[in-house]
């Protein structure tokens, strides 16, 4: 794909440029993946900063945004170490994520609670798949799994989803 | 059943309206751009740079008593910001040291506290043998009736624990710390959801000297596998490995398990260990320490301490350091100075002769602000708040701030600065 820096670009400026295209999206995942707003800040900072550290050794295989997703999943990953616990509290809840008003649908927050509440193999196909619209292909070479293995755990995500998927209509707004 | 495009349209909703707030918060983008000024891309790895570590003698308000603290550092479900405290806050101790030895494990119960709310316990567990076996705190129970947990730790050791034994001549950990906080008790019924530690205390308030029974599984696993050191540049923060790797990184011993933690197929389980401890109400003494505000230095820079305040708060200590580079003198901070880690004052040796982060108080950050040194090229001015989900142990005379100075997750315990307090 070629260089990742217009050639009068500084580093600084790439960092910049992805900080205003990417840093919402990157939230958003590591908001879901870590249910803790101040831990998903903490994510996407050392995400960018990795990023921009690493910037050299980015060869472009991939679209820059894939690259940067791969290192905040990894961020969150070690971020949650530690907590290899079989009982869980099930009152599971994401409104500690910053408000908005009106407050979303009661039926949106059942599904996004419910993939929240995923393992977290089955929550990042279902973060990369359904909501960032990256291929399977791209999906293995990211989690560095066959092809196979991400349609099985889409597979299996959606029937642990299935209740919030089918139940209520979407209502877009 | 829904196609995959109907599903990724209501992911895709379901997930935009729930945080539709991210859009409206304030962005990293300054203090990620203040971050990497001065810092051009390299190609190598940092090698270990200095850190400095202030000390802080607190001095203790009221009776001297153990006030028990906990670490919720990943709080999957609150942020425990609880308003609704009871007046009092009752603490659960037991003998210190209290054991439980079996041929493959041996249980401590350093500490546990009860808030009202939540109940946080701090344990130690030890391998006895000379095998390399991984431990996993499973269930718990207050007087027999199950715990449903919000939060646990094995600090800077990963998802599982690897420890005794020796991997390529090399010795592996034999002791880790864990910290847990739990909310509530199971209810009988599976499909009813779990009841409220802190109902259940205002239904039958425990009272001072009373006793209970806490519990703890702990499950022994020998790996099937045989783990492998990463490379010396090669780390596990950040880097994607094998789903059915074991791998140890060479400076922490920390253990990534991988895919291991939820398949166990590298595992072969060896015990499952209960162990049981007698605890007591005991009232609590200690409502805050403070330090005073002042100049401290340490050879290499000055800070200026505004507030530094520690008290148990949900169960949790809760700090805020404002640290301005002095006008007075003519030292500098360091212009790579990164963030810091905070150790108790009788932890700190131990910790530092081991090379071991895993015992600081752990830093969460609080609400428009960072744990992250924020300035210029000379870090003239720069200001921290930061909000401290504390440890396990005893209520220290004393903390240490060790600073990390170029993100690479490694301390530099070199320099101490001591201040006094009141």
């Amino acid at each position: 794909m070629g260089k990742i820096q217009a050639p009068d670009q500084t580093p600084l400026e790439k960092l910049d440029e992805w900080i205003r295209a990417y840093e919402k999206d990157l939230l958003r995942i590591c908001c879901l993946y870590l249910r803790d707003w101040s831990l998903a800040e903490d994510a996407v900072q050392e995400t960018f900063l990795k990023a921009y550290k690493q910037m050299d050794s980015f060869r472009g295989e991939s679209h820059e945004k894939t690259w940067l997703t791969r290192i905040a999943l990894n961020q969150c990953r070690d971020m949650r170490r530690g907590a290899w616990f079989r009982f869980v509290d099930p009152r599971v809840s994401i409104d500690r994520l910053p408000g908005t008003t009106p407050p979303p649908s009661a039926e949106h927050v059942a599904l996004t609670t419910a993939i929240a509440k995923l393992r977290p193999k089955y929550m990042e196909v279902v973060l990369l798949y359904y909501y960032e619209g990256y291929r399977m292909k791209e999906i293995a070479q990211m989690l560095h799994i066959t092809e196979a293995a991400v349609s099985t755990r889409i597979r299996k995500a959606k029937e642990k989803l299935k209740d919030e998927l089918e139940g209520g209509n979407d209502h877009d707004e | 059943m829904m196609n995959d495009r109907e599903i990724q349209k209501k992911v895709q909703s379901a997930i935009n309206d729930c945080t539709r707030g991210i859009d409206e918060a304030p962005s990293l983008r300054s203090r990620l751009l203040m971050q990497a000024k001065g810092e051009a891309p390299v190609k190598k790895r940092f090698t270990a740079a200095m850190a400095l570590a202030m000390t802080m003698i607190l001095l203790v308000t009221g009776a001297v008593a153990a006030t028990l603290l906990h670490t919720d550092v990943l709080s999957w479900l609150f942020r425990s910001d609880q308003n609704d405290l009871p007046n009092e806050v009752l603490q659960l101790v037991t003998e210190p040291g209290l054991t439980h030895s079996t041929e493959q494990l041996k249980v401590t119960l350093a500490e546990t506290l009860f808030d009202g709310n939540n109940l946080s316990v701090g344990l130690t567990l030890e391998n006895p043998t000379d095998e390399l076996l991984i431990y996993t705190v499973d269930h718990a129970t207050l007087n027999g009736v199950p715990l449903v947990y919000e939060s646990a730790m094995f600090p800077y050791n990963g998802i599982g624990q690897a420890m005794g034994g020796e991997l390529e001549g090399k010795a592996l950990s034999k002791q880790t710390r864990v910290f847990a906080t739990y909310t509530g008790t199971l209810a009988a019924d599976p499909a009813n959801e779990a009841e409220p530690l802190g109902d259940l205390a205002r239904k039958q308030p425990l009272q001072a000297a009373e006793e209970a029974t806490f519990s703890i599984c702990v499950e022994v696993f020998r790996p099937r596998t045989t783990p492998v050191y990463l490379a010396p540049d090669e780390h596990l923060n950040g880097s994607l490995l094998a789903p059915n790797t074991l791998a140890v990184e060479r400076e922490t011993d920390l253990v990534q398990l991988g895919e291991v933690v939820s398949d166990r197929s590298l595992l072969e389980k060896v015990a499952s260990v209960e162990a049981v401890f007698p605890i007591q109400m005991q009232a609590p003494a200690i409502t805050e320490v403070t330090a005073q505000p002042g100049v401290y230095e340490n050879a290499l820079f000055a800070l200026e301490v505004e507030h530094f305040s520690l008290k148990p708060t949900s169960g949790r200590m809760d700090a805020a350091i404002t640290i301005h580079e002095p006008e007075a003198t003519n030292k500098k901070l360091p212009k790579d100075l990164t963030f810091f880690e905070v150790f108790p004052e009788n932890v700190f040796e131990q910790a530092k002769a081991t090379g071991d982060p895993a015992q600081a108080l752990r830093l969460r950050t609080v609400s428009g602000g960072s744990r992250y040194v924020q300035g210029s090229d000379t870090l003239s001015g720069c200001r921290i708040e930061a909000s401290f989900g504390a440890t396990s142990g005893l209520l220290p005379g004393g903390v240490y701030l060790v600073w990390y100075t170029d993100n690479n997750g490694a301390l530099d315990w070199d320099t101490a600065i001591h201040v006094p307090l009141k």
